[in-house]
Parts: C-alpha cells; structure tokens; sequence
C-alpha cells in the first residue's frame, strides 16, 4: 500500500541538509527575536536551547531508529491504529504546510522590506516556491545534491560575516556585560523561542531520515547539527549586541544591519549583499525540506503511488497560504515570539512525545 | 491579474493530468483535484480581495491565554 521511498541519501548529505534547514531563516531572524525579549543577554538564550534541543532530538532519533525505513506518518498508523493514526499525520502535515507557509513569507518579507520595497510580495514568493517544487519534483536525492553544492557557498559567506563583523568600527564587547541583567528566568523563558524555531523544526525530518543509507547515524548528525548551529547562531546574536549594544533589540533583522556596517579599508563594503546571498539560497533549502515533507506526507496519507502529481497543485496551496498568513509584518513579529514557541510544541514535542510513549507501554503490555 | 492565474490553473491541469490518465492513477488524480480545488479556494479570493478566515487568527485565539501565563 505505501510507497517505497525510491531515493537513498548518505549521512554526510542529511548533515549538511539538517545544518542548512536549522540556519535558513535563523541566521537572520534569530538574532533579533532573541534580543528582543531577553536583552544582551540573547546568546544564552540559545546555548540553553542547544541543551533542550538536543533532548529532543533525542527523541526524534528515537523514534527514527525504533522504526527504521518508515516516516512518522507510517508509524503513526501502527502504533495508534489507522483512523487515530491518520488524523496524527494530517496534523503533522498541516504543520509541515503552515512552517513552509511562514518561512515562504518570511522570506518574502525581508526582500521586500530590506531590498526591493516596491515589488510585490508574491513575486519573490512565487519565485522561491517555483524553485522548491522543481527541486522536490525530481526528488530527495536532488535536494541533497542541491543542498550540497549551495552549503560552501553558504558556510562561508556565514564565516566572512562572522570574522569581518569583529572589525566593525562600534564593536565593543563591553556591550555584553552586565551578564544576566534581565534575570536568568527570563533569559530561560526565552530560550523556549530558539528552541522551537529552528532546534525542534527539525521535527520535520522524520519524513527525510527513513531515506538514509546509513539509518544509526542519526543521532550523531542531529546533535552535531544543532550544535554547529547553536554555535553560529549564539556567536552572531553576541556580535548584533556587541555592535549595537542595547539597540539591537529595536532592529527588525539586526543580522542584516550590522552586516550592512562592514567594511574593510574603504575598499570591502556593501556587504549586505552577502545576507541575500545566505537567505535566497538556504531559505529555498528549508522551504524545499518543508515542502517535500507536505507532499510526501500527504501521499502516504492518501496512500498514492507516486508524490509527484500533487507536488505543483501543493505549491500553489503553500504559496497562497504564505500570504494569506499575515496582515503585515508587525504581526509576524508577535506571532513568531509569543504563539509560535507554544504551537510549535504541540507538533515537536507533544506529537513524537506521545507516539513513543505509546509505542513504550504496548511493548510492556 | 485574476486571468493570470486562471491561466496557471489551466496550465497545470494540462500539463499533469494526461499522464496521470494515460497511466490509469485515479487515486492520484482525485487526490490532484482536490488540492487544486483548495489551491483554487485559497488563491482566487485572495485576487479578488475578498476576505476569507486567517488560520494564524484562530490559532493565536488559542494559544494566546498560555502565552500571556509565561510572559
């Protein structure tokens, strides 16, 4: 009855894809988000999340071992029984469309209002969907291979910024200090934020692992993942507060305008174009990933033969979602950090929570 | 604006549905119309401006007394 997964992929490419998914929008986005609501001390916020995060990818490792060669919508069906199971992966699949939804638009989002701010948000949006369906179309193995050419690019764009942004005339990391002047329960609260946007996205590769050649790795390349993301991730949130000091948590995308401060020696300057380097190519990734996820789900779901016909009438659903998703960009805001570390959970968390617990305790009985 | 998009769904139709056919995958097809008639619904509306439920709105009605607790 299920279809039989016709791509296999090897650890190296899942590292690179899972590190890619985590840093898409993050890298831009994060940095803000964080120093809004814990202050300076938004670099720590994201450390503890490391730790949380790699509980819970603990769990999805799990999960992905335990059943080894099927997705979460097949084994959801096996452990709860087909109607209960069923509803599981239609909600595990909403939840691959709405995060492919939000990243689409927040990509949008940021071309129009940092780059083009009289072109219409639906371009740039169509634009980068039309490129995940030609890549989920033809397949994981494709994806990978893509991702794998784009992530030298990407790692050391990411590494000039992180490297050149020392030497940013107001750099002061005495912006830092005073450590933990917010409280540290504030600084914990936060790190829910981090926590669910990227580290427990990646939720969304229990459809991606079972394509693995080497399915025991798992474990390594998550943890390795998120960590090396933690890592960029904190130093660059650091280096946004040690520029701006307490402004930085006024800026919209306070990655982007401190890249916009580089320059060397008057002659290395308009750096930002490096940030759209890193959003245009990872951000396609992370969509293509979420976007492979729905429509894959979505034929296990219906039980069909092949993914690939509903791939395009899928990427019109996700693109007009995109901008049916927000009024404006003020909204996004609240909503990626008041609802979303709560929403998200219910799919990271209490989704796979529940399914192994179930699983646990028909194997005792 | 609208005939634009009329035009991408008639392209899509033509472009996927005879191979769909010529290979008997019914299920397939069913399952493709389907997600183009809700492509359809969610597409057309907003062109034409008309209002149609924000699913972010109802969620954030949900989740919006937990996230005030933790604030």
């Amino acid at each position: 009855m299920q279809v039989k997964e016709e791509g296999r992929v090897n650890s190296e490419q899942i590292f690179f894809l899972v590190l890619n998914f985590l840093l898409a929008s993050a890298f831009i986005m994060i940095p803000s988000t964080v120093t809004g609501k814990a202050g300076k001390d938004g670099w720590a916020a994201i450390l503890i999340a490391t730790g949380a995060g790699s509980l819970l990818s603990m769990l999805y490792t799990a999960l992905c071992i335990r059943f080894s060669g099927r997705t979460i919508i097949q084994f959801a069906q096996e452990i709860m029984g087909k109607i209960p199971g069923k509803i599981l992966g239609i909600i595990f699949v909403w939840f691959a469309l709405h995060l492919g939804a939000l990243v689409l638009r927040n990509f949008g989002d940021f071309m129009v209002i940092s780059l083009m701010p009289s072109t219409p948000l639906i371009v740039f949006n169509a634009v980068v969907m039309l490129i995940a369906v030609m890549a989920v179309y033809r397949g994981i193995e494709v994806l990978c291979h893509f991702n794998l050419m784009l992530v030298p690019v990407i790692l050391s764009s990411m590494a000039v910024i992180i490297i050149f942004s020392f030497t940013i005339h107001d750099f002061d990391a005495a912006n830092l200090l005073p450590l933990f002047e917010s409280g540290f329960s504030r600084v914990l609260k936060t790190s829910l934020i981090p926590l669910t946007f990227p580290f427990g996205e990646s939720v969304l590769f229990l459809m991606i692992f079972p394509c693995m050649s080497v399915p025991r790795d798992t474990k390594k390349i998550m943890v390795g993942a998120i960590l090396a993301a933690a890592l960029i991730m904190a130093v660059i949130t650091a280096e946004t507060v040690a520029v701006f000091g307490s402004n930085a948590k006024n800026l919209m995308y306070s990655t982007h305008s401190m890249i916009r401060c580089i320059e060397l020696a008057q002659i290395f300057e308009r750096t930002d174009a490096i940030t759209i380097v890193i959003w245009i190519l990872s951000g396609v990734i992370k969509i293509s990933v979420c976007f492979y996820a729905f429509v894959k789900g979505c034929a296990q779901l219906f039980a069909l033969k092949d993914y690939r016909p509903i791939v395009v009438p899928s990427g019109i659903i996700m693109t007009a979602l995109s901008i049916l998703v927000y009024e404006n960009v003020i909204e996004q805001t609240e909503f990626a950090s008041k609802i979303w570390p709560l929403y998200s959970l219910v799919f990271e968390l209490l989704l796979p929570l529940m399914l192994i617990t179930f699983d646990s305790v028909k194997k005792v009985f | 604006m609208i005939l634009l998009l009329l035009l991408l769904f008639a392209g899509v139709i033509l472009m996927e549905v005879p191979g769909m056919v010529k290979n008997k995958m019914w299920r397939e097809l069913a399952v493709f119309f389907i997600f183009l008639v809700i492509g359809m619904g969610l597409s057309i509306p907003q062109v034409l401006g008309v209002k149609i439920p924000n699913p972010t709105k109802a969620i954030e009605a949900i989740f919006k007394p937990l996230s005030d607790l933790i604030k």
